[in-house]
């Protein structure tokens, strides 16, 4: 969906796009009750129409993509979102100080929920009718808390790093189907190397057209995941991390609905390793990209599940963007 | 304007309702009561309903039809000589007379419910027995949706819960005597929107009562196979009796006196949760459904709305609180909840001020789609779905289709519904050609839409953009047009039998139910019933006023003898009439003087 058309659905119902369905709601039940089906039906089917797709939209991840190309920057900089978070922490500020005692390990295990809470909480408390106190000073404090929670990332992420077993863990699963590098010896070697760099190029051209194309038949289905696997594991597959002409292929590749999870994180967090400390060009691009497919993991685990992928993502976004700004 | 009735056409009972003075408001039947029986019975030339035709269904069982509404749009019945839609018709108009009585004015035009499951066939046979009474049936709601809105917009509790614009999710549990929907709802201010239904148009109260009676045919070594039609279904009611028993204590036990299996039919409630464990088994399925198409879990469903007259059983709600994880559930005169809520519903087609703004929006029931070449095993045509299951209603879907070969003359397009992968798995609802003049080619696309309306009719288009060709299918029933034509020879048809009147009613009810205990009695008193009955038929004959004054005797005489059945008592009965007052002590003497005037020749 184009982002006219996802606009448009909310110009039927009368409203600015947003993402609060109490808004929407009260939209539609506004709307239906003046073109009632029994006395309008055809204008109100184009009424239940979009406020239908948007509920639709807005609770599901395949509209993520239109909403992350429109809304993103609104989302996580409207008033609302910040004076969400305020609530948040204002009404649970013990709970979140203990969370921040636990120790780095316990707080990325699949055992410890009180981070997918606060997630829960945040989202909850969006949803919610504006009670927290407009009239406190919020629309500056607000957005350092964003930058507070992100810094916390940051710190926890740098935590992880420098602590070896820690960094093992996070990392595990990468190193694991990454093959270990070696230098090219001579010449020969390296012309070799080129060609099959080239192969590669084309193969990756391969993987993006099998997303592309169709993927509801089963026979591509099933090639894209052995391309998939294949192609983590290829020697030059951090070659071509580093290319940043590969860039646009590998976030395709990372939008193709056939890519077994487990792979497409290690993908993801291989592009952001790798990326994060060159200063490229494509990280603009990169930047745009890296947005929606946060916004995806987000839709995707319903904000119950902050990976470590997200963390990461969160943390390389933040700087990317503080490095535009300079 | 005049005014709109809902009308809940039940299988075992039926109601019918009207807006009044902002809430919804049962109509009673010439008895008084709010509930007629769903039962037709025939006597010549003449249509018996409700009351009196149910107690012919121990008298005449072959000439009197239950539980119809099950083979609604489907075979014809009772000697194939009806469809469900006639014998339906039967009952519509006598709730449209009952309707016109109270309302003293001329009633034309009705909303009806039908379970959430009935197919476009069923809803089509539906909206047809509407028009055969004489009624313009222009809405047809779901069962499930129309408690939902009884609920929500005719109860103080309801009002309150959708007051807002939180979400609130409902889950409408309706297990009727001879249907089960189940259906989950969300709701905020004035929106009542359907998500996901599911349930089981075979499945209902009626099964309960079937499995104590095939247990009790078993238990006296007999093969339920075998038994007499009448038999059975004397035995059936003394199971219903039981399972009623069985609500209020641990232990019942019921007199069973169909000819040949006499004897008592006792159950505790461990035994007949035991023989229920099927049914249970087979609830469970729908409640799953719609669980999982909505994405829910139980916890995130806010309330359970109990309906129909079996979920009145405990332990039905019992076994409902224990897997939706319930404390308490919401039941609310199940019997009348989705009379009620098609009060309202023709409240807003009224368009009265009070539930003007109210939105009802519903799902299609089932997946709808065509069947496609299957190349691996040509024999089994593929699905494929072009309305899937639980999309929102009003619908409308496209899917694109090729041409199979070039020179292709037609394409025969048919109409399934269901879940299957292989399209003869599936359910046929219709099927028609487009006949393309030898013209197709491979590859030539061709759209097909579905459009789906607020009542659940279907409308299939066909589209070929390159050969400049459309085609429109409303979807005609073989069986059932439903064009003027159709409709006026069947009413002419069924004009031949005329509903009994309604004060004729009344005395009939009185006779069958007489001959219904002489069926069930034992013979001691068989003789001093058939004695009764043959004098109120000639006092009828005679002098209408004085039979009408006998009417009130015979009725407390008979009542006197069902509690006196129901009570096990009857070996011991002995005629009693201390009961009676004073006026019908006098009729009951005018009755003795009769019976002294007889004596000769009736032996």
């Amino acid at each position: 969906m184009i982002k006219n058309e996802f606009e448009s659905l909310f110009a039927i119902l009368g409203l600015a796009p947003t993402n609060d369905l109490k808004a929407i709601r009260k939209a539609y039940s506004k709307m239906s009750a003046k073109y009632h089906p029994e006395e309008n039906p055809e204008e109100w089917k184009k009424i239940h129409n979009a406020f239908k797709s948007l509920t639709e939209i807005l609770n599901n991840e395949k509209g993520m993509e239109e909403l992350a190309q429109i809304a993103f920057s609104e989302i996580l900089d409207t008033p609302k979102e910040k004076n969400a978070y305020y609530h948040v922490k204002g009404q649970k500020a013990e709970e979140l100080d203990k969370e921040a005692d636990i120790s780095i390990e316990s707080f990325l295990s699949k055992d410890n929920y009180s981070f997918y809470r606060f997630w829960d909480d945040l989202e909850k408390s969006i949803n919610e009718e504006d009670n927290t106190d407009e009239t406190s000073d919020t629309s500056d404090a607000g957005f350092d808390i964003i930058r507070e929670f992100v810094d916390a990332i940051d710190k926890t992420a740098e935590e992880i790093e420098s602590d070896d077993e820690a960094e093992e863990a996070f990392w595990a699963d990468i190193l694991s189907i990454m093959p270990e590098e070696k230098e090219p010896e001579d010449k020969a070697e390296a012309d070799r190397k080129r060609k099959e760099r080239d192969d590669l190029e084309f193969f990756a051209g391969l993987v993006k057209k099998a997303y592309a194309e169709d993927p509801w038949l089963p026979d591509k289905t099933v090639l894209t995941l052995k391309s998939m696997n294949e192609f983590m594991t290829h020697p030059l597959y951090r070659d071509m991390l580093r290319n940043s002409k590969f860039l646009p292929m590998l976030i395709e590749a990372l939008r193709g609905r056939y890519i077994e999870n487990d792979l497409k994180k290690a993908l993801l967090e291989d592009i952001v390793k790798t990326k994060e400390g060159s200063p490229d060009d494509s990280l603009n691009i990169f930047y745009e990209e890296l947005k929606s497919v946060i916004c995806e993991y987000n839709y995707k685990e319903r904000r119950y599940r902050p990976t470590g992928t997200m963390i990461a993502l969160s943390r390389a976004a933040e700087r990317i963007k503080a490095s535009r700004k300079k | 304007m005049s005014k709109i009735i809902g009308i809940d056409l039940g299988t075992t009972n039926s109601l019918v309702t009207v807006w009044e003075d902002g809430k919804a408001v049962c109509i009673p039947n010439a008895y008084g009561d709010f509930l007629t029986p769903s039962v037709v019975s025939f006597d010549g030339e003449e249509v018996i309903v409700g009351k009196a035709a149910k107690e012919r269904l121990i008298t005449a069982p072959d000439d009197t039809i239950a539980s119809f509404k099950r083979n609604m749009g489907r075979k014809t019945l009772l000697k194939n000589k009806f469809t469900a839609a006639e014998l339906s018709s039967f009952i519509l108009k006598n709730l449209k007379a009952d309707a016109e009585r109270y309302l003293k004015e001329e009633v034309t035009e009705a909303v009806i419910s039908v379970p959430a499951y009935f197919d476009d066939k069923a809803r089509k046979a539906t909206k047809l027995a509407g028009e055969l009474a004489g009624l313009t049936v222009n809405r047809i709601i779901n069962e499930p949706s129309a408690a939902a809105l009884g609920y929500l917009k005719n109860t103080e509790k309801g009002r309150e819960l959708s007051g807002d614009f939180d979400n609130h999710k409902l889950l409408v549990f309706d297990f009727g005597g001879g249907t089960l929907d189940v259906s989950l709802l969300e709701t905020f201010e004035n929106v009542v929107e359907i998500i996901s239904v599911s349930g089981d148009n075979m499945q209902g109260g009626i099964d309960f009562d079937k499995a104590i009676a095939i247990n009790y045919i078993k238990s006296l070594d007999k093969d339920p196979a075998q038994i007499k039609p009448q038999d059975y279904n004397i035995i059936l009611e003394d199971a219903e009796a039981l399972k009623r028993k069985l609500s209020e204590k641990k232990e019942a036990s019921v007199k069973v006196n169909a000819k040949g299996y006499k004897g008592i039919m006792s159950l505790t409630m461990k035994e007949f949760a035991a023989l229920s464990a099927p049914i249970f088994k087979k609830i469970y399925v729908p409640i799953q459904n719609v669980l999982r198409d909505s994405g829910n879990k139980p916890e995130d469903i806010n309330e359970v709305i109990v309906v129909g007259g079996s979920g009145k059983m405990p332990i039905v709600q019992q076994y409902l609180k224990h897997i939706l994880k319930k404390d308490k559930l919401y039941v609310y005169e199940p019997d009348k909840i989705v009379a009620l809520g098609m009060g309202v519903y023709a409240g807003i087609k009224e368009r009265d001020e009070d539930v003007k703004d109210v939105i009802l929006t519903d799902v299609a029931p089932f997946s709808l789609g065509i069947s496609t070449v299957n190349y691996t095993n040509p024999e089994k045509p593929l699905s494929s779905f072009i309305i899937p299951r639980n999309t929102a209603l009003p619908a409308s879907r496209t899917h694109p289709y090729t041409v199979l070969y070039d020179g292709q003359g037609i394409i025969k397009v048919d109409i399934f519904q269901g879940e299957e992968m292989y399209a003869e798995e599936n359910r046929q609802i219709g099927s028609f050609e487009v006949n393309l003049h030898g013209l197709g080619k491979e590859g030539m696309l061709t759209y097909i839409t579905f459009t789906y309306d607020l009542n659940g009719f279907l409308i299939v288009n066909v589209d070929i953009p390159d050969l400049e060709m459309t085609q429109e299918e409303l979807f005609v029933d073989n069986e059932l047009g439903l064009d003027e034509e159709t409709v006026k020879k069947k009413v002419e048809q069924l004009k031949g039998l005329k509903l009994v009147s309604y004060e004729d009613e009344e005395n009939l009810r009185i006779i069958e139910w007489g001959k219904k205990l002489f069926v069930q009695c034992p013979d001691n008193i068989k003789r001093e019933i058939s004695k009764k009955i043959l004098f109120f038929e000639s006092k009828l004959a005679e002098d209408r006023y004085e039979a009408i004054k006998l009417r009130k005797y015979l009725k407390m005489y008979f009542l006197n003898i069902e509690m006196t059945i129901l009570k096990n008592l009857l070996e011991n009965y002995e005629y009693d009439d201390s009961w009676l007052d004073e006026e019908t002590r006098e009729s009951d003497e005018s009755f003795k003087r009769w019976e002294e005037d007889h004596k000769n020749d009736k032996e």
